[in-house]
């Protein structure tokens, strides 16, 4: 009678645990395609049978195991983190690019063409009130475009801190979410078992990932802490430390952790890194070259003519420019009140002569700047803009891939059992490695046929 | 020789030119796919059979009078990098997991469950 009753009582339990088997299985069939899901496995634990001790024998639940991969997971959001930059980097630097005209007779570079063509006009008639007025409206128009330019790089400069505050509220709310869910877990241990949570959670540090990067501490009851850069605690168990942008210094903008304490060198990685490179590196740095390049045109100008004498053989009073350089020669370049008559671009010795407007004209093709002439230092800086948004979008296609490699190579591996995957493994590096060789080999052959066209 | 093969061969060096672009594009979108090394090794191949190409119809006297083929090389050059950063993201990421292995097994079936281990583990690295 007693063995039947056990009988009983290890096939009623084993029934219930093979139904929660079959309802694991169930959430992993109905979750196939849920992004962040990882395979859940329901373990099923022989239980001790001596029936003189009471131990009836029988099968119980050893719980379900998470297959999610922490190296593979790691990977996804290592990858997710360079995505996320170059993609950041990519955006920011196109809308940068439109800026940079290189049009022989539009943009800045137009511009300076024309200044100086006007000044070769002068050379043959220097005394003709209407070429000469046509060099003050060509200074005009090139002061214009200097502070047209320089308006856009600020602008971009003022967007491009908008991005990061915005970037830096998401991250924000991201690590909220994610101490949310600290909080369920430390409430309920049981809840490590929800698959959906742990989905969730996932998707959660692969956007933080996006953001900026940011290691994950996992805890024995099942909460996560998150460092940014390694070092800067953002979440510990129910505690969230938000992150603040300080945009009080004009010439750079300084992230800053829950304390105040200034954390920009932390980041190396994510959107919100490109963010603070654009806004505090790259823009700054044409601006640079923007306000050298106008100071530089503005005082060679001035300095010429200042040799000079006008149509009634005065020397000049004022220069043609005029700029403020504390608050950035580009920005506040402008003609004076200069008149056509005033114009000095005869010698003093010849009087009503082109002798400063012949020397003014052949500003146009010496190198007086970093060994470029003045339009080939605007077509360096152009280049150059234009060779970082090839290589960002370059960058951001690649990584964008590696991400998506990531991400595959990570599913397939939850796929598979331990021993398929040792296989997988070894059948992937060869193959792979055998691609790299390949490559190398075809960078030889291309070399070699483009040696034969040229 | 496929369509495309028979279309680059009456084509001159531009044709040839074209089927280089098509094949490096082919690379490039199976080199995104982390499970397609066999689909890679084979679009390596075929452009190994157009530059194989190019050099004997060079080496015979043809000229790439439009600069066609110098452009489609110029392009594989660009795809090639990406190609190769890809392949080098794949091996990354076998190499590494092949090393975790430790990890792995913390989680799988055969090994201790999370909350089982002691101490807490950084799952990654800034």
């Amino acid at each position: 009678m007693g063995n039947l009753f056990v009988s009983l009582r290890n096939a009623a339990g084993a029934m219930k645990v093979f139904e929660r088997a079959t309802g694991v299985i169930q959430s992993n069939v109905a979750n196939a395609s849920t992004p962040g899901y990882a395979k859940q496995v329901q373990v099923l634990t022989a239980m001790p049978m001596d029936l003189d001790r009471g131990l009836p024998g029988g099968v119980a639940s050893g719980g379900t195991l998470n297959l999610r991969n922490a190296y593979a997971e790691a990977t996804v959001r290592q990858r997710a983190t360079a995505a996320g930059y170059a993609d950041e980097l990519r955006t920011q630097l196109e809308g940068l690019e439109p800026l940079y005209d290189i049009g022989q007779d539009s943009g800045l570079g137009g511009a300076i063409n024309h200044f100086f063509q006007s000044f070769a006009a002068l050379t043959v008639a220097p005394n003709d009130l209407a070429a000469r007025q046509v060099a003050l409206d060509r200074a005009d128009s090139l002061a214009r475009s200097f502070r047209s330019m320089a308006t856009g790089l600020v602008e971009a400069e003022r967007s491009t801190q908008q991005a990061l505050v915005a970037r830096v509220d998401e991250l924000n709310r991201k690590v909220e979410e994610i101490v949310a869910i600290n909080e369920i877990f430390r409430q309920d241990f049981r809840a490590q078992d929800d698959p959906g949570l742990q989905a969730r959670l996932a998707n959660l540090l692969e956007d933080v990932s996006a953001l900026a990067d940011v290691s994950v501490l996992r805890r024995e009851d099942g909460s996560v802490a998150l460092y940014l850069g390694g070092q800067t605690l953002l979440a510990s168990g129910s505690r969230a430390y938000p992150l603040t942008v300080d945009v009080s210094d004009p010439a750079r903008v300084e992230l800053l952790d829950a304390e105040g304490n200034p954390v920009t060198a932390q980041v190396s990685g994510g959107r919100i890194k490109a963010l603070l490179d654009i806004r505090n590196t790259v823009l700054p740095g044409r601006m640079a070259e923007l306000d050298q390049l106008a100071s530089t045109l503005a005082d060679d100008v001035n300095n010429l003519l200042a040799g000079g004498v006008d149509l009634d053989g005065n020397t000049p009073t004022q220069g043609l420019f005029a700029y403020d350089s504390s608050l950035g020669a580009a920005r506040t370049l402008s003609r004076t009140s200069m008149t056509a008559r005033e114009l000095p671009v005869a010698a003093p010795a010849a009087p009503g002569g082109n002798g400063i407007a012949v020397q003014v004209a052949e500003l146009a093709r010496q190198r007086r700047i970093q060994g470029y002439t003045f339009v080939q230092f605007y077509a360096v800086q152009a280049a150059g803009v234009g060779r970082m948004v090839a290589e960002a979008r370059e960058n951001a296609g690649v990584t964008r891939q590696l991400e998506l490699q990531a991400r595959q190579f990570r599913d397939e591996i939850q796929r598979v059992n331990l021993d398929e995957e040792a296989v997988l493994l070894m059948q992937f590096q060869r193959a792979y490695e055998a691609a790299a060789q390949m490559i190398r080999v075809l960078d030889e052959m291309t070399q070699t046929v483009l040696g034969l066209i040229r | 020789m496929t369509a495309s093969d028979a279309a680059g061969a009456s084509g001159g060096l531009a044709g040839l030119g074209q089927r280089l672009r098509m094949a490096g594009q082919a690379a490039l979108d199976s080199a995104g796919g982390a499970g397609d090394a066999d689909g890679l090794l084979a679009r390596l191949e075929q452009i190994g059979r157009c530059l194989e190409e190019a050099e004997l119809r060079l080496r015979r006297g043809e000229r790439d009078t439009e600069g066609a083929l110098r452009a489609a090389l110029e392009d594989w050059r660009g795809q090639a990098r990406q190609v190769a950063a890809l392949v080098a993201g794949a091996l990354e990421l076998a190499a590494g997991h092949a090393a975790s292995a430790g990890v792995i097994s913390g989680y799988g079936p055969a090994g201790a469950r999370p909350a089982q281990t002691t101490g807490c583990r950084l799952d990654e690295s800034g």
